[in-house]
């Protein structure tokens, strides 16, 4: 009991950048049929989901537009069991998450969870060395992630990569905001130990 | 460099992503389905979560504990002991309480719901928080507290006491679970996840189903939740009804659990399942659940695989044929099918360095592309060889692996009926990767090379509408001219390719000559408006109208190789995967009377065992196949196509029985055909006495140990259990030994080079 309300103290994470009441305001219209109204939806979440995969891809740009594209077609062939009880972004996510790892299932031209690959890799922009070090961590850090335990990566991918305020995670995911700060602090340690190693290998 | 927390986090902030694409947007617009509108529950406000309300729960339930003991002490004060008991029996809530406990031990259907709870496991954030309390073990006080909720103080504290002396002495995990569903929900319950996890409870029995039989497919309805690319509705469904297929997985009922949802009426007895249905991709593949305790699972099958108890594998591999005593079920059906497609979808992930993901491997395709040497036949339509040996593991258990062998006529690339094939190809965004346009390009130009000047070109492309390029004609220097121009862009619209391919075919349809739709694409997702069921269902139209979809898949990646493979299925044609120039060679060049001439529709084969000589038997694969029984005869059922040529290998494993003698029949194989030679159904059988079986393992034909070594590796990579036991090395290096009786064979050779890099690959993922 003690633990859990330690827990609760540690301060709330910066919100993420406002979206939500713009989605909230369009999700009835959409509900409703208003083709409009899911484009104005699209147009307000679609940088988000992009991003989000783009950082799970690693950085493949092509890879993260289809899988944004293969998102939003799920979604909308799903969007019956949207209830609302998030953002829409939020759920849109979510879906956009499985998709990735679905597609990690598949074999792929690029094999971003390999080392060996990561470091053969041509980064066309990467001149000096310090850049080049700069995206050898960003891999490994991607890596790492990658490899968490199911609930920690979603909550991290969800929290940093798809901005994704912690209440929002919450309703998502169906706990409290309580059981993703913690989540999120397992992962941090997690991350942290596996970063390290790397960094001895 | 340190890596605390707040490093962690600056690190995983500064990570960016640059703006999307400009085109995405449009993209996105695109696929926004016309029909959005519909009555849908309006969103509902979120419901308040966070520390707040968390807290107040806290308190309200830590409250409504101690008023609990307090109440139940005073009342235990002042009512004696005996005195209590027939009280709480007379009075009608406390019957309330107890009922159910004992209604659950003759009500069959509650029965997993006892065996699950304490497996559940990850359900517990979801469970309602009086459950939750159980599961934690406060066992009797939270429980008397629990129930205090429920009702009025004082008739509560009776019901707990009477309860509470009822089962002293077997209080157990499950019966408090029992009580507390059988009082109502506390007020403070999750509405939405607690009620789906309740139902759901109550909705997965374990029905020992014996043999599988096969229902009328329902088409389209199937689908929608079978493949991956389709899966949209289960796949994003909220937490809790991903967790709940988690769990039907983890039962191995999910086929059935399934069938049922979609299905409420029909609640037969043997659980039927849809022949489409394949088992849905999970993004990580479950660990192992240790075997129910006290209840053998379903294995849809009647008899323990080897007289073992159940390991552990077999959870994750529910789409195995079982083993199946010939006392219960001595027939075996199957549609016959010559698709190789998964055999070279499987190459291709192993040629890339990964382990094919197990749903992607189906036995029989793995069987069909190799060639065992089976002569074509003398006459008639089909040859049908039989043979058998005693199985290399199973010695002196009397289990021998059973081959039949069939091969379809031949004919003469001068005999060819005229084609008028109509070209349907995707140049969508997504053909643009990897080259696969590239590949379809030269594909179809290794087949123009060999088409006749009786035959008949046309070419629809669909990108983000689809289009006809050019009409049926026999200039192949327009065709070739036609394809060398295709370039890829927009998105995915199948469906309009479709509907115009077929158009243009049935314009030109010519009687007697081969009138097919070729369609080339990596099947990925959309297909415009509709889903596809109302693709296969036109599909299956237009093929009973006499027009042929032969489907071949380009590319990797996002490749949809369960859409292909039924849309073949369907339509009535052949499913290849072409992922080189080699094996486009060899489904448009070599193989093409094959691929273009059918010479017998609708085939099924239906061999019927023994009872006094063998005892059970296994089909090793054709699960998705299964045709009932009694449906054998029913010409109307839509079975397997053959090419010119082409063959089919059916294996079967077998347990006979003791004192089985020379002359004693085993098995009779029944082939059912309409053949387009004669054009009437048609049907042969053949005989397999024990006479014919070799006597040792190492006097099979090398044919039987091919396709011994080909049907295990498949069985290895999809994770059978049934070859639990087996080793890909061992695969590898038997693979090795029998490359030198198939000289000439390539395949061969490649098939043990895969078996060696198959090892690796799991050995190395074993490793990690």
């Amino acid at each position: 009991m003690e633990s859990l309300q330690a827990v609760s103290a540690i301060p709330e994470e910066p919100a993420a950048p406002p979206a939500g009441g713009d989605e909230r305001a369009l999700w009835p219209r959409v509900a409703a049929g208003d083709r409009l109204a899911a484009e104005r939806l699209i147009e307000a979440s679609y940088r988000r989901i992009y991003a989000a995969l783009f950082k799970l891809c690693g950085g493949d740009a092509d890879l993260a537009a289809d899988l944004t594209q293969e998102t939003y077609r799920k979604a909308w062939a799903a969007v019956d069991r949207f209830r609302g009880g998030c953002r829409f972004s939020t759920w849109v996510y979510q879906i956009a998450y499985r998709t990735f790892l679905n597609h990690l299932r598949r074999p792929r031209r690029l094999q971003p969870l390999s080392d060996q690959q990561l470091e053969r890799r041509p980064d066309p922009e990467a001149g000096a060395e310090e850049r080049l070090s700069g995206s050898q961590q960003a891999g490994r850090l991607r890596r790492a992630v990658l490899d968490l335990p199911e609930e920690l990566r979603f909550a991290v991918t969800a929290r940093f990569w798809a901005e994704l305020p912690v209440r929002e995670i919450a309703r998502q995911q169906q706990v409290s905001a309580v059981a993703v700060r913690k989540r999120l602090r397992r992962a941090y340690a997690l991350l942290g130990a596996a970063l390290e190693e790397s960094m001895d290998r | 460099m340190k890596h605390d927390a707040r490093e962690i986090r600056r690190r995983l902030r500064a990570e960016v992503a640059p703006p999307p694409p400009p085109e995405l947007l449009e993209r996105l617009k695109a696929d926004v389905p016309g029909d959005l509108g519909g009555e849908r529950p309006a969103a509902e406000e979120p419901a308040p979560a966070g520390r707040r309300p968390w807290r107040l729960r806290l308190a309200a339930s830590l409250f409504l504990v101690v008023a609990g003991g307090l109440v139940a002490y005073r009342v235990l004060e002042r009512v004696p002991a005996p005195a209590a008991r027939e009280d709480g029996k007379a009075v009608a809530p406390g019957e309330a309480l107890t009922t159910p406990d004992s209604a659950q031990d003759t009500d069959p259907t509650r029965k997993p719901e006892r065996v699950e709870g304490p497996r559940l496991g990850q359900g517990l954030q979801w469970a309602p928080e009086s459950e939750q309390k159980q599961k934690l073990g406060k066992d009797q006080e939270s429980e008397r507290g629990q129930q205090r909720e429920a009702g009025p103080p004082g008739e509560s504290a009776l019901r707990s006491e009477a309860a509470a002396r009822e089962n002293e002495a077997a209080r157990t995990t499950q019966k408090a679970y029992s009580y507390s569903r059988a009082a109502p929900a506390p007020p403070t319950t999750p509405a939405e996840g607690g009620e789906d996890q309740r139902v759901e409870l109550r909705d997965a029995p374990v029905p020992r189903a014996k043999k599988v039989p096969i229902p009328d497919p329902t088409p389209g309805a199937a689908l929608e939740s079978s493949p991956e690319h389709w899966e949209a509705p289960g796949q994003v469904q909220p937490a809790p009804a991903e967790r709940r297929r988690e769990r039907l997985h983890r039962l191995g009922e999910g086929r059935a659990a399934l069938q049922r949802r979609r299905d409420p009426e029909g609640a037969p007895e043997a659980v039927r399942v849809d022949p489409s249905y394949r088992p849905l991709p999970l993004p990580k593949p479950l660990p192992p659940g240790p075997p129910l305790p006290g209840q053998p699972p379903s294995t849809g099958g009647t008899a323990e695989p080897n007289d073992q108890p159940y390991g552990d594998m077999f959870f994750r591999s529910y789409g195995v044929n079982p083993f199946i005593d010939v006392e219960d079920d001595p027939l075996s059906t199957f549609g016959l099918e010559v698709d190789t497609g998964s055999y070279t979808v499987a190459r291709s992930y192993l040629e890339r360095g990964h382990l094919p993901p197990p749903e992607a491997v189906r036995v029989e395709e793995f069987l069909n592309f190799f060639d065992y040497g089976d002569p074509p036949p003398a006459e008639g339509d089909f040859a049908i060889r039989a043979e058998g040996a005693p199985t290399p593991f199973g010695e002196g258990e009397r289990y021998y692996l059973l081959r039949f062998g069939l091969r379809g006529r031949q004919v003469a690339a001068a005999d060819r009926r005229p084609a008028v094939l109509t070209f349907v190809v995707d140049v969508s965004g997504s053909m643009d990767r990897e080259d696969r346009l590239e590949l379809v390009k030269r594909a179809l130009g290794l087949l123009l090379d060999q088409l006749g000047p009786e035959d008949r070109i046309g070419l629809v492309v669909y990108g983000t509408r689809g289009q006809v390029l050019l009409e049926p004609t026999g200039d192949r220097w327009a065709v070739r001219r036609a394809i060398e121009r295709l370039t890829p862009g927009g998105s995915t619209n199948a469906e309009e390719g479709l509907v115009l391919g077929y158009r243009l075919a049935r314009d030109h349809y010519r009687r007697g000559a081969v009138n097919r739709l070729i369609l080339c694409s990596d099947g990925v997702a959309n297909v415009g408006r509709t889903g596809a069921g109302s693709i296969l269902d036109r599909v299956a139209t237009e093929a009973s109208a006499g027009i042929e979809l032969t489907a071949v898949g380009f590319g990797m990646g996002n490749y949809n190789d369960v859409l292909l493979e039924q849309l073949a299925d369907r339509g009535d044609g052949r499913y290849a995967y072409v992922d080189t120039l080699a094996e486009a060679r060899r489904v448009f060049v070599e193989d093409l009377t094959g691929t273009l001439e059918t010479i017998a529709a609708d085939a099924k084969a239906q061999v019927e065992f023994d009872p006094q000589a063998v005892s059970r038997y296994r089909l090793l694969g054709y699960e998705n196949r299964d045709v009932a029984d009694e449906r054998f005869r029913d010409d109307t059922v839509d079975a397997g196509e053959i090419g010119a040529g082409h063959q089919v290998t059916a294996l079967y494993e077998v347990k006979l029985n003791d004192g089985v003698r020379r002359n004693d029949r085993l098995a009779t194989l029944r082939l059912r055909y309409r053949s387009t030679a004669a054009g009437e159904v048609l049907e042969t059988a053949r005989e397999l006495r024990f006479g014919d079986l070799a006597p040792t393992w190492e006097r099979a034909t090398p044919a039987l140990r091919l396709a011994s070594l080909v049907a295990e590796l498949a069985e290895l990579l999809r994770g059978s259990y049934w070859a639990r036991e087996g080793s890909l090395d061992d695969v590898f290096h038997r693979a090795q030994r029998l490359v030198p009786e198939f000289p000439g064979n390539a395949d061969v050779a490649e098939l043990a080079s895969l078996a060696g890099k198959a090892a690796r690959l799991r050995a190395a993922a074993g490793s990690e």
